[in-house]
């Protein structure tokens, strides 16, 4: 990888990073953070503080996907693709399995909607790594 | 696609990341045009047909 390269990886995850951190940060102090407060109300809007972090973080990664040239987008918009499809089919069987009451039979976990996230992400890194090692 | 542009690059004497800061690209990109991995977009094979001021069919050849 060239210098121009690394300075453009360092500084998306510089920015990336503080945004990922206060998510992580709210993510572990939410339950605590939820039940010492009343009404049901402000604890709705609580839940969704998340969010915020999240958002910047997204902000920020479509931000250094702009910036990288042809190549480099081609390979994001790929990994994308192939993480949101793998993503849905993936949580699709799932929610099959849990609506005929497999899961439950078989003592497997139910997974909630949080799970998407750590899965495209995931998927994503696997295949944007994989195709880059390929190329490279 | 096969190319010359490893051979144009080298008659000058640029290296893959002198070029690919030249053309507002990534060196991993040079090096994947180079090997044949990547095929430029029409907008980027303009620009490198003007920079080394040749026409694009005789930088890239389709393959046969």
């Amino acid at each position: 990888m060239s210098t121009a390269d690394d300075a453009s990886h360092r500084r998306f995850a510089s920015r990336f990073a503080p945004p990922m951190a206060i998510y992580l940060v709210l993510l572990i102090g939410m339950p605590k953070l939820i039940s010492s407060v009343e009404p049901t109300w402000i604890k709705m809007l609580l839940s969704f503080l998340p969010l915020l972090p999240l958002t910047w973080a997204m902000i920020e990664l479509a931000r250094h996907v702009a910036r990288l040239d042809e190549l480099q987008r081609r390979l994001h918009f790929e990994a994308g693709g192939i993480a949101a499809l793998l993503t849905c089919f993936l949580m699709f069987c799932w929610g099959l399995v849990e609506m005929w009451g497999v899961t439950e039979l078989a003592g497997l976990p139910r997974l909630n909607g949080v799970a998407v996230m750590p899965i495209f992400c995931a998927i994503y890194v696997f295949r944007y790594w994989k195709t880059r090692r390929q190329i490279d | 696609m096969k190319n010359r542009l490893r051979v144009l690059r080298a008659e000058r004497d640029w290296s893959q990341s002198h070029l690919a800061e030249v053309l507002g690209v990534s060196r991993q990109t040079i090096n994947s045009i180079e090997t044949g991995k990547y095929d430029p977009s029409l907008p980027l094979a303009f620009k490198i047909a003007l920079l080394f001021g040749t026409a694009i069919e005789s930088i890239f050849q389709p393959d046969q």
